[in-house]
């Protein structure tokens, strides 16, 4: 064993170490000095403020239920059933997390927009029109999201036991029962935890969301686009919008963590 | 009564193994590590696809079923209870899969965890339970489903030894009450001897011997059987009451290893036959013993192993034996790894039996 303590630690590692510590902690700690103090709580209170925070919450939790819905099952296919191609399966499922989120925005106006693959269909059949809709928001974030939820759900699939699984189907349970009551459970916190990062990525969506679901107040303009458009005018205000976003992540991880990301 | 005929093939490993187990009878598989005791238990559990041959319980095919419609009872070594679930919800799983009430449910897991002496325990989570009561939760888990076969994969490996032998007897006890057809998988011949009706020995995928325990012992036919058993064995080729060992010198004496007879045996048998003696038929003299003894040869000392309250001779030479002696005895021959000896097998404790013609 090397000892603990500073003179264990080879300096080639230390010093680079510290400045990456740095490199993420000091614009953490630029937000908190540059903020306007005095005049937060009356920033607050603006009403697109309140607004925008309120779309971001309400987009990132939808997006987030909508990947758990369709991400637990993928993961599921992906770590339980060996069929052809699943490798290409996998890399497909993290393309989102590789494409420029930009890219990805385009990507679903051209299948979801008004003359889109899809939506061409979607208008004339169901009467739906996605592009500049709370919807479309929900979408974006969730296309960008999923993959995060996936490969985390995959990996904690792949770590639990599967000789559970097969105690329980020679105790009589169907597939989907074996799911339901011994699968799931057992991966509970690696889906928390899948859940957290996904909804973390959701909430900062830029990208994509801009791209295919526009930038209309109270609609579409969450608060990483409001952060953006306020920037030019009123710096302060962006701030002000910054910090929120900064406030609600690590309120989310510190109450979370102790229930579910460390046991995972 | 369960028919079964095993064939699962793999790269590099076949296994093909026909087993009958009547009700209430309970068969062990034995057999050294990698024979495929583990993968015929999946098999008949249907977590192993068969590639060939078949499944009959009470008559009706059941290996094209999936694992969760073949109502077999499986423990395994370590018991995989589900650890979110209590005790009782652990029993109660498998009543509820098969359609009973909640409320049902629970009542039989109730009754049959007050039968192995875990009432106590209902409310429990596994991981507060000791190993032991681990075991029965497993046990009557796969019991309250009244299943028509138990399989059990090493149920008492995990024990250490003081444990392991009032196990031993709950585990009897269990399964003496248990109607259906039972097949467990050991190494421990001690295990098997104990628990099961008839042994069934596997060997690199194939059957090589069955028998009651008693027969198998006295009698293996396999060098894995009779270490199992802890005898020496060997071919050899009978006439009469003789029989002469392949690589044992057959002149009548002054062969290069210094010699002996071939073995004298007490059963009278022609043709290719098995001889088996225990260690502890074997003395050893440091210089020739007067007169002339039968089964006598010339060894040399490649071991000495501590063996209870003896110490067992590793012997090479013309042939590889093993001698049970006293430590006094060690002590007083000098006996250390290098030494040639003299050895005497005693005919009354020799055991001939007819062989398989070799290929």
């Amino acid at each position: 064993m090397l000892p603990d303590g500073a003179c264990g630690v080879p300096v080639i590692l230390a010093v680079p170490a510290a400045i990456g510590l740095a490199f993420l902690v000091l614009p953490l700690t630029a937000l908190l000095v540059r903020a306007p103090w005095r005049t937060l709580a009356a920033r607050l209170a603006e009403p697109h403020v309140l607004e925008a925070l309120r779309l971001s919450l309400l987009t990132s939790s939808a997006a987030t239920a909508a990947c758990l819905l369709l991400g637990v099952p993928l993961a599921w296919m992906l770590a339980r059933v060996a069929f052809r191609g699943r490798r290409f399966v996998r890399a497909l499922v993290t393309a989102p997390l590789v494409l420029p989120p930009v890219a990805g925005g385009l990507a679903l106006l051209l299948v979801l927009g008004n003359g889109g693959l899809v939506g061409a269909w979607l208008e004339p059949v169901l009467g739906v029109r996605l592009p500049l809709t709370t919807t479309a928001v929900v979408l974006a974030e969730a296309f960008v999201a999923m993959p995060f939820l996936v490969l985390s759900v995959e990996g904690a699939l792949r770590a639990s036991d599967a000789r559970f699984e097969e105690a329980a189907a020679i105790l009589g349970a169907s597939r989907w029962t074996v799911f339901r009551r011994v699968t799931l459970p057992l991966v509970a916190p690696g889906i928390a935890a899948g859940a957290v990062l996904c909804w973390a990525r959701a909430l900062g969506e830029f990208g994509a969301t801009i791209t295919f679901a526009g930038n209309l107040p109270g609609r579409t303009q969450t608060m990483p686009l409001a952060v953006y458009l306020t920037l030019r005018k009123d710096p302060e205000a962006a701030i002000v919008l910054s910090l929120v976003l900064l406030v609600v992540c690590a309120a989310v991880l510190v109450c979370l963590r102790d229930r579910w990301v460390r046991t995972s | 009564m369960m028919d079964a005929h095993l064939i699962v093939e793999r790269p590099r490993f076949r296994l093909d193994v026909s087993l009958r187990v009547a009700p209430g009878e309970v068969v062990a598989l034995l057999g050294p590590s990698g024979a495929g005791k583990t993968t015929a238990l999946r098999a008949l559990a249907g977590l192993t696809p068969l590639s060939g041959g078949h499944i009959a319980l009470d008559g009706a095919a059941v290996h094209a079923r999936t694992v969760d419609r073949r109502r077999v009872g499986m423990v395994l070594q370590d018991h995989l209870l589900f650890p979110h679930m209590s005790v009782l919800d652990n029993v109660a799983f498998g009543p509820r899969c098969l359609g009973a009430t909640r409320a049902e449910a629970r009542r039989a897991a109730t009754v049959w965890l007050e039968r192995a002496g875990l009432g106590g325990h209902l409310r429990a989570r596994p991981r507060e339970l000791s190993g032991g009561q681990a075991r029965r939760v497993a046990l009557a888990r796969s019991l309250v489903v009244r299943p028509r076969v138990l399989l059990l994969d090493e149920p008492l490996a995990a024990l250490d030894a003081h444990t392991r032998l009032s196990a031993r007897a709950v585990l009897r006890h269990h399964l003496s009450g248990f109607a259906g057809a039972c097949v467990l998988v050991t190494h421990d011949p001690l295990e098997a001897v104990a628990l099961a009706d008839r042994l069934i020995v596997i060997e690199d995928g194939a059957l090589v011997q069955e028998g009651t325990p008693a027969e198998v012992a006295r009698h293996p036919r396999t060098d894995y059987v009779a270490r199992l058993f802890g005898l020496n064995l060997y071919r050899g080729d009978a006439r009469g009451r003789e029989v002469s060992v392949d690589g044992f010198p057959d002149d009548e004496d002054g062969s290069f290893t210094g010699g002996g007879p071939t073995f004298s045996v007490a059963e009278d048998l022609k043709g290719p036959v098995f001889l088996a003696f225990p260690p502890s038929a074997v003395t050893l003299y440091r210089t020739r013993p007067e007169g002339r003894p039968r089964n006598l040869w010339h060894a040399g000392v490649e071991g000495l192993v501590r063996h209870g309250d003896h110490v067992r001779v590793h012997l090479d030479g013309p042939i590889t034996a093993a001698a049970d002696v006293t430590p006094a005895a060690v002590a007083e021959l000098g006996l250390s790894p290098g030494q040639r000896v003299w050895a005497v097998v005693r005919t009354t404790e020799t055991h001939a039996y007819p062989a398989p013609a070799p290929e």
